[in-house]
């Protein structure tokens, strides 16, 4: 079971749309895919047409209460469930806080799923926490959407520090461009140098596309109601990429 | 293998849902206008589905009540084990797993040590096309699906109402609303694919003992025949292992019941029997090796087991062509010839008219004048006695068993049991004895081989000097330990659970 998180330390950078897209694309190929929407915000969840309702709430889970698999949903699309968010999740630090090994426990909790998914994906909370650091203990691979701007290659290497700092596991790094408009010199120039100034940063570019905007009203990922569309190609690539 | 169109093997190959068989024909409205209030069913997409069964030639899965399926969907391929408590459904490629270690690991923990040595082959192929409907409640949500499947050149639909995680009740309404439908009939969930292999035919004590010998050799020429193209085609090295058991027990059975068939029968028989299994030997012997050498590689000191990798690549070598051999062997003129004049001696047998002895009383007789022959020439064997006398013993055990499992069903199931554990004891013990020594000889054989004609390295003659040693330091414990089993073998109470047995034949 290969997990993949999509994390960044700044909020609306285009984690969930990252998220959705990539596993859709996982299921599509054929493997069998979770995506946990750890947000509290639940827009990954809204946007599979789950309620955000988790019984028992983090507590539950994150205590071994009630097992992950009893709280996973279909979605509208062939191989591909959904663990919901719910409002409890903003305490999710407390929840683990209160385990014997808090950075461990995403990994443990995701361990009994092995038999039933190819790939996990994780939909992360913007933030450095508790929840953050046993998110990048459990991942494979982590995910990065970066939004060109001047601080880009400060806020990468901060997120790299605190990742190697964070993780004895030593997880992939994958960072791309998000919301990119190349309208803006500043994008522009930030997408054609960061790529050579980080090995783990690659030259795909998610751009600020209407067509992303518009998950939220066809409650699909881009790939599936969108093809042929830039940013489902840009996904396809990021996701040939991290499955690779 | 022909593409299969029955209705009942047309299920999908995963667990969690209800299937029904359609007779006439389901369309997409007949679905939405079923559906309870609040229900729509929307056309997802039209695919064709193939699966594939894979289980052992002799169905070792569909005995445990497990089914492994490959199943493709357009261009996804997924492998799917039917199993208790839960299936298993893992993401697969293009080709079809053969051994156990092909199966990802959590399908090889269930399957490996059923399997054994044996080979997954494809049992049955079903190709449908199916037009998939999503089933949506009131807020457009996906809350289960339907599969609408038809074989491409006709047959019976069917419908599979799918389950999806979370929503499991909804879908059982969804089904139980089908159900109302008079042209659907519930079909239960995906079971084991067809299994193989001819079946023992049905023996009584009554019945006049040629007719019986006359089927048990039937039988066994029925097993034969299913293992020459498995050999041949080298799937498993179980199909040769099977094929020369067969020959090895139709040549016991002649010589045990000799009595009851006719002389030119026998005559005529017995040399081609053991023809064929001459034919077969090489090959085996090269198999047995094989089979052996993770054994014996353990059995060297640590990090000297590689040094026998030159002798696998040749014995690799050598078994390719003795396969090669046997292979034309087995689809020759001779095969064909022994095989449509055995058939019809057989038929003839059976034809003939019943006459005395019966079956039971005579396999009484049988099995009680093996006992003696392997009581006395054990008997005779003392520390001082040549090899060949416990090789002897030996075939003298085989025969014995061989009379007990071809008659089986004449005696009592749980007596049978106990004599055979007994007898199989000492057949370990002169197997061991036997085997070691053959074993031995091989190595020898092959060492020399090595050192002639591939210049192998010096560690690999160290290597097969240490194994010689090690099975020779077997065949003397086999040896120091022959007595005690055999005279355990011929206590009074063993001979007294045998007369018992064969009804009191001694």
């Amino acid at each position: 079971m290969k997990v993949i998180a999509c994390y960044a330390i700044k909020g609306g950078v285009g984690k969930t749309s990252t998220a959705v897209n990539l596993a859709y694309l996982a299921a599509a190929e054929g493997q069998r895919t979770l995506l946990w929407d750890l947000d509290p915000q639940g827009a990954a969840t809204f946007l599979f047409r789950v309620k955000p309702k988790v019984r028992g709430g983090a507590d539950a889970l994150v205590r071994r209460r009630r097992p992950l698999a009893d709280a996973v949903k279909a979605t509208d699309f062939e191989g591909l469930d959904l663990l919901p968010a719910d409002f409890s999740y903003r305490n999710m630090d407390l929840s683990l806080d209160a385990t014997k090994s808090p950075t461990r426990r995403i990994a443990a909790l995701l361990k009994p799923l092995a038999s039933d998914y190819d790939v996990v994906v994780l939909d992360c909370p913007p933030s450095v926490s508790l929840l953050s650091e046993s998110v990048v203990r459990a991942a494979d691979v982590i995910v990065v959407p970066i939004v060109p701007s001047a601080l880009s290659l400060r806020t990468f290497d901060q997120l790299l520090e605190h990742l190697i700092a964070q993780s004895k596991a030593k997880p992939r790094v994958v960072g791309f461009f998000s919301m990119v408009d190349r309208r803006k010199r500043q994008h522009r120039e930030v997408v054609a140098a960061l790529p050579g100034h980080r090995a783990q940063v690659h030259a795909l570019v998610v751009p600020a596309a209407t067509v992303v905007e518009q998950m939220g009203l066809e409650r699909a990922p881009v790939a599936a109601f969108a093809p042929k569309s830039e940013a489902a190609r840009t996904y396809a690539q990021l996701w040939s990429l991290v499955s690779g | 293998m022909p593409p299969d169109s029955s209705p009942a093997s047309s299920r999908l190959a995963v667990s969690g849902g209800r299937d029904f068989a359609v007779s006439g024909a389901l369309k997409p409205d007949d679905v939405q206008r079923l559906l309870p209030p609040g229900l729509r069913a929307e056309p997802e997409r039209r695919t064709k589905l193939c699966r594939v069964w894979l289980d052992t030639v002799d169905g070792r899965l569909g005995k445990r009540g497990l089914t492994l399926v490959r199943l493709s969907d357009g261009a996804k391929r997924q492998l799917v084990l039917d199993a208790e408590p839960r299936s298993l459904v893992v993401a697969t490629g293009e080709e079809l797993p053969r051994w156990a270690a092909d199966l990802p690991p959590a399908m090889a923990a269930r399957v490996s040590a059923l399997m054994g040595l044996r080979a997954l082959i494809p049992m049955r192929t079903v190709d449908t096309t199916a037009v998939v409907l999503r089933v949506l409640d009131a807020e457009e949500k996906t809350i289960g699906r339907v599969w609408l499947e038809r074989p491409p050149r006709g047959g019976a639909q069917t419908v599979r109402v799918d389950h999806l995680r979370g929503y499991e009740r909804h879908a059982d309404r969804v089904a139980k609303a089908l159900s109302r439908d008079p042209r659907l009939s519930p079909i239960p969930s995906l079971t084991a694919g067809p299994t193989a292999g001819p079946r023992r035919p049905t023996l009584t004590r009554d019945q006049a003992a040629t007719h019986a010998v006359g089927l048990i050799l039937g039988h066994l020429f029925d097993v034969i025949e299913a293992n020459i193209e498995g050999t041949s085609a080298a799937i498993d090295t179980e199909f040769l292992h099977d094929l020369r058991v067969a020959v090895r027990r139709t040549r016991s059975a002649l010589k045990l019941t000799v009595d009851v068939l006719p002389a030119r029968f026998v005559a005529r028989f017995a040399g081609r029997a053991r023809w064929l299994g001459d034919l077969t030997t090489p090959a085996r012997d090269l198999d047995v090796m094989l089979l052996e050498l993770p054994t014996m590689q353990a059995a060297l000191p640590d990090g000297t087991g590689a040094d026998l990798e030159p002798l696998r690549d040749l014995l690799r070598e050598r078994v390719a062509t003795e396969y090669a051999v046997l292979g034309r062997g087995l689809h020759s003129v001779r095969i064909r010839q022994f095989a449509s004049s055995y058939r019809a001696e057989l038929a003839a047998i059976a034809a003939s008219p019943a006459r005395a002895p019966l079956a039971g009383d005579a396999a009484d007789s049988w099995a009680a004048a093996a006992l003696q022959r392997v009581l006395k020439r054990g008997a005779r064997i003392t520390p001082a006695s040549p090899p060949e006398l416990l090789h002897d013993l030996r075939k003298r055990c085989k025969e014995l068993r061989y009379c007990l499992e071809l008659f089986e069903p004449l005696w009592d199931a749980r007596d049978l049991g106990q004599v055979i554990d007994e007898l199989k004891s000492l057949q370990d013990n002169l197997g061991m004895f036997q085997d070691s020594e053959v074993q031995s000889e091989m190595l020898r054989h092959w060492a020399e081989e090595l050192a002639t004609t591939r210049n192998a390295p010096t560690a690999t003659a160290i290597a097969i000097g240490r194994l010689t040693v090690h099975l020779e330091a077997s065949q003397h414990a086999a040896r120091a330990e022959f007595a005690e089993r055999f005279n355990r073998f011929g206590r009074p109470a063993n001979r007294a659970r045998f007369a018992a047995l064969t009804g009191g034949v001694r």
